[in-house]
């Protein structure tokens, strides 16, 4: 899958992204260079919740569809 | 397999004035879709402001009905200084007096305040994948009233 970003802003001002085609630490490792390269443009964030959203269709042991929430801290 | 990320940006006063300019076009966008009226221009007491003006370089214009001495909201002003910072015009040297209309400039001040972070960094974002030779769209979404910026990963 080819892999992409899809970050929204909504006009109460909150951004939520989704990431497609990472899997696992590569997920992580993208949220950390993407950190560092904003951090230089001036632009400092925070990652509150990176949460690993199942697709049912494509695993068989998620019968039902949901969201695994994994909180991941990032040193500010 | 996907990932939801949610974050919030928390300071973006070290930024260019390069990046600022972009943000705050982003805001426009996003301001279009909540019903606000986007210009390049607004108004004084008794002429159409464009450009620069006062130190200001003018990116936005926002809800301009008319010239100030008439009653009419003239509008804001949002540029950049000649420090590189946010700046508003349209208030005290501009502003008619009325209760109304300073409530009004205030209100939509709050709203490029309240979105400007979070345009910066689509802004940033877009600029970052430039730099790097991928593909980004900017979707504008009326109906959810939302940007959405789809950035090759």
């Amino acid at each position: 899958m080819k892999r992409a970003e899809v970050i929204t802003l909504g006009a109460d001002g909150i951004i939520s992204s989704e990431l497609v085609g990472f899997e696992g630490a590569a997920c992580l490792e993208h949220a950390a260079t993407l950190a560092a390269q904003l951090e230089a443009l001036g632009v400092h964030t925070r990652i509150d919740d990176l949460s690993m959203k199942h697709n049912p269709a494509a695993d068989q042991t998620h019968a039902v569809s949901g969201t695994t929430k994994k909180t991941v801290e990032v040193a500010e | 397999m996907s990932h939801i990320k949610k974050e919030t940006v928390i300071d973006v006063t070290g930024v260019a004035a390069e990046l600022l300019e972009e943000g705050l076009k982003v805001v426009g966008q996003l301001l279009q879709v909540t019903g606000v009226k986007v210009t390049e221009y607004f108004y004084n007491f008794d002429a159409l402001v464009q450009g620069s003006t006062k130190g200001v370089k003018i990116i936005l214009g926002l809800d301009p009905e008319g010239y100030g001495q008439h009653g009419r909201f003239g509008g804001i002003g949002v540029g950049i200084d000649a420090s590189g910072k946010l700046a508003f015009l349209g208030t005290s040297e501009y502003w008619d007096g009325r209760q109304a209309n300073q409530e009004r400039q205030s209100r939509l001040q709050q709203q490029v305040e309240r979105l400007l972070p979070g345009a910066i960094l689509l802004a940033a974002r877009i600029e970052l994948a430039r730099a790097s030779g991928k593909q980004t769209e900017l979707i504008v979404n009326p109906e959810t009233r939302q940007l959405q910026l789809v950035v090759e990963a």
